[in-house]
């Protein structure tokens, strides 16, 4: 799966470079969290009709995404994940919205994933 | 997941230059025409010659001898497998899977037993979830994992099996099958076996007095169970096959046809066996009775668009039993019963909507037992007739309900005990009335109150109250009060006790029946439920506290005279205070843990004397214990259930009058019995459960008193407290479609 994935990845990039027609491409993204309500906030942040499927795993850290391209872009879908308080390998999430996000979900502050 | 065998389609392209390979794209359909999937999975079907699709959806494969079906599966999308016999080029188009429904169904676990929040009833729900946690087979047994209802350890001669609630025998609760009464009369006896668990979707149990609409009868509690429906997406057939160690064999099998939009069907069939004696404890006895069963139901609904829904549905039952001493012909013990139970239910929404309906439930049973118990015979058959109309309405808005409507009772009882005919014809017209408030989501209450004719014992006033605050999601007060009234069957409610040289007498004080009484009871409960997050998953804590104070009882004395059973109808007899606390934990994903504890004061009132009633426990605890690996749709799935029970020390009636070798002890030791059970689920619904009852194989040690001379006046095998059987290993498999 793995080698999948970078592959789809790879793929994902050079699209991006030679602008596209619409296609439909799959991706991880890795986002921190620990619980079933983090799981749900994830998946909600990215709840828009261009990404065709989502699902973050709590145990992995990592979200499956199937995305309409280049309508969205990865960017795009880490940017609304740290726009709601989890955070990405390249969006972190402020400070100000990590604080409000209820006890059971706060990752940063060593609490497991339960 | 369910694997969708659909063959889109594929077109045909002419190229000569790559024979082996075929070509093709994969697309997305949807609204806005075809996209192509990058990176979609494709696979020749039971090989590992696979590839993916490219930056446009284009994939080339080589073809292979070993298979002519291409996999194709892209995240989020239904995978779809296609035939390739002599296409160069296939089109494959995806459909979107309906993700945030599918996540439901995966993340959104099912609870085993739910705890109801919005019922006014102090109600908990059994799924098939928890059904599927006991071992097999039948509805006595369904109730392994539950605290409020117990079910009696069964005799060693005939097996038969009794369920009590509030420590109150099960004739005292109401037992229905969607509402229509089931179980009742002389089929109590017998007919907890006639449900095999896997007809079941749902046991509803509802403590304390239940809704006037339902009848006069329920005083301890409702047990309501929901058989598996006509209609429904899920498993249109299934198949369930078990055997145990001691060569029980059973077989269900489940149907269901939709034979248009308006109309369905399902057939329920279910068989088993057992065939060999054992006499493990030897004691001259068999330990358990062969039998053979057959059962069949079949059930069709109507439902029109103009609001009519119609169902009916019959049931035939064939129960062949025979037992008794197990090398000679000494005491043979048989019971050959049948039963055909037809019915109905006619319902109709005005306006479409469910602001007014008229419905009418239906019912006949035809039962008749035939029984031997050595040199005695008994021969009992009945013939119920049951209709109920109710008229269901709005009053002002939606926060008044009225329900009311007429009922009939007819139930013809002819029964023969050694040579005396017993008969009793039972006419009971009623009337009944229920209002129901409901200013908002927190407080409902509810009052009801029916007025019956009886043909002998005259018109009966049955009042019920309940009500129900909740001050928020978290908390949920009840308060239940109501009246409740029986004609007792002595015969079936003491089926067991036929299994002894006791001699049955009775006081009479009338010339109906048997010549006793009619019972009557006023049940008062009160319950708190709290639901509350423990390690950020849900949990609920219950307590309640229920007292039944009988008006009337006709009272089983077995303990004035080991040689006999005296039934006498004794005014306030009885009493029973029951208190039960509860708590559900996750404390752990994936972990559930059950623990109760009950506390019950049952006494009777024999001779002026007022005694524990015998074979109940005053203290009683249960721990459940299960663990689920994570659910993956294309991994198996490993269960682990293990369940605890705990019983107190239980009276045993009184035969210190008889010569000191055919002496029981007048109390039981405390014991306690543990089941476990492993269950692993393949793909494609296929489980394989593996389990233990009685691990431990603790066994009452005197079963019988004066074993080896059923004839003579002490023989007793009446008198169990405890378990017959020691430990059993069952394996069975359950498959659906």
């Amino acid at each position: 799966m793995k080698t999948i994935f970078s592959f789809v990845f790879i793929l994902f990039i050079s699209s991006v470079l030679t602008a596209q027609d619409n296609k439909i491409v799959q991706a991880e993204i890795s986002v921190s969290g620990i619980c079933n309500m983090c799981k749900e906030r994830i998946e909600t942040a990215v709840k828009i009709s261009e990404v065709r499927f989502a699902k973050w795993d709590k145990h992995q850290k990592s979200l499956k995404v199937a995305f309409l391209s280049p309508a969205v872009t990865l960017d795009s879908l880490e940017k609304r994940i740290a726009a709601v308080g989890h955070d990405t390998d390249n969006f972190k999430a402020a400070t100000e919205v990590y604080s409000t996000l209820p006890k059971c979900c706060r990752y940063r502050d060593g609490i497991k994933t339960h | 997941m369910e694997l969708r065998y659909i063959i889109l389609a594929v077109s045909l392209f002419l190229n000569l230059s790559a024979q082996s390979l075929v070509k093709g794209v994969v697309n997305e359909v949807s609204k806005d025409g075809k996209i192509p999937l990058v990176g979609a999975n494709i696979i020749w079907m039971g090989t590992t010659v696979g590839t993916t699709s490219d930056d446009n959806g284009n994939f080339s494969i080589t073809k292979t001898e070993l298979s002519n079906k291409l996999i194709v599966s892209f995240i989020g999308y239904q995978t779809d497998t296609v035939i390739v016999t002599d296409e160069k080029f296939v089109e494959v188009n995806l459909i979107l899977e309906d993700y945030y429904t599918d996540e439901i169904s995966v993340v959104g676990k099912t609870a085993s037993t739910i705890a109801d929040f919005s019922s006014i009833e102090n109600k908990s729900i059994i799924t098939t979830k928890e059904l599927k946690k006991a071992a097999c087979c039948t509805l006595s047994e369904s109730f392994e994992t539950n605290a409020s209802v117990d079910a009696t350890f069964t005799d060693a001669i005939t097996g038969s099996r009794q369920i009590e609630m509030l420590g109150l025998s099960g004739i005292y609760t109401q037992n229905t099958a969607e509402s229509l009464p089931y179980l009742r009369g002389l089929t109590s006896s017998q007919g907890l076996n006639y449900i095999p668990g896997s007809w079941i979707d749902a046991i509803n149990v509802s403590k304390g007095i239940g809704s006037v609409v339902n009848g006069f009868e329920s005083v301890t509690g409702m047990i309501d169970i929901d058989l598996k429906e006509p209609f429904g997406e899920d498993d249109p057939l299934h198949l369930n096959i078990y055997g145990d160690s001691d060569q029980r064999m059973e077989g269900n099998f489940n149907a269901r046809y939709k034979i248009n939009d308006n109309l369905s069907s399902v057939s329920l069939l279910h068989a088993s066996s057992r065939q060999k004696k054992f006499d493990m404890n030897n004691d001259n006895f068999s330990d358990m009775p062969q039998f053979s069963v057959v059962n069949y139901l079949q059930r069709i609904k109507y439902q029109a668009d103009n609001g009519l829904e119609t169902q009916i549905g019959f049931q035939f039952v064939k129960d062949d039993k025979s037992g008794g001493t197990f090398n000679t012909n000494d005491y043979t013990f048989k019971n050959d019963s049948k039963q055909i139970y037809l019915f109905g239910k006619v319902g109709y929404l005005f306006d479409g909507n469910n602001s007014r309906s008229i419905g009418l439930q239906w019912s006949y049973n035809n039962y008749q037992n035939s029984s031997q118990f050595g040199n005695k015979n008994y021969r009992g058959r009945e013939n119920t007739v049951y209709l109920n109309l109710i008229y269901q309405s709005d009053l002002i808005g939606t926060e008044h309900t009225v329900k009311t409507g007429v009922s009939f009772l007819h139930d013809k009882l002819d029964e023969t005990f050694i040579n005396t005919n017993y008969v009793r014809n039972e006419n009971i017209p009623g009337l009944f009335l229920e209002y129901n408030y409901k200013p908002s989501e927190s407080f409902t209450a509810n009052a009801g109150i029916r007025t019956d004719y009886h043909n002998f014992y005259g018109t009966m006033i049955t009042p019920r109250f309940h009500f129900r605050y909740s001050p928020n999601i978290d908390w949920v007060f009840r308060l239940t009060t109501g009246k409740g009234y029986r004609t007792s069957n002595v015969f079936a409610d003491n089926y067991s006790s036929f299994v002894s040289s006791r001699k049955i007498e009775f006081v009479r004080n009338n010339n109906f029946g048997f010549g006793l009484n009619q019972e009557s009871a006023w049940n008062y409960g009160v319950s708190l439920t709290h639901y509350f997050l423990f390690n950020y998953r849900e949990s609920s804590f219950i307590v309640d506290f229920y007292r039944t104070d009988f008006n009337s009882i006709v009272i089983a004395d077995f303990d004035t005279d080991p040689q006999k059973i005296v039934f006498n109808s004794v005014s306030n007899g009885s009493y029973s205070n029951s208190f039960q606390a509860e708590l559900n934990l996750q404390p752990f994903e994936n972990f559930d843990f059950r623990f109760a504890y009950r506390y019950l004061d049952v006494k009777q009132n024999i001779n002026n004397i007022w005694l524990e009633k015998p074979f109940t426990s005053n203290n009683r605890f249960l721990i459940n214990l299960a663990y689920q690996t994570e659910y993956f749709a294309d991994k198996p799935q490993m269960s682990y259930d293990l369940t605890i029970n705990w019983f107190g020390s239980k009276r045993i009636p009184n035969t210190s009058s008889n010569p000191e070798q055919y002496r029981m002890n007048s109390n039981s030791p405390a014991f306690a019995l543990v089941n476990a059970q492993i269950t692993r689920t393949f793909v494609a619904n296929f489980d394989l459960y593996l389990g233990v009852e009685n691990l431990f194989d603790f066994t009452q040690t005197e079963l019988i008193i004066d074993p080896e001379n059923p004839n003579s006046q002490y023989f007793d095998g009446s008198l169990i407290w405890g378990p017959v059987n020691g430990r059993m290993i069952y394996l069975g498999m359950r498959y659906n479609l």
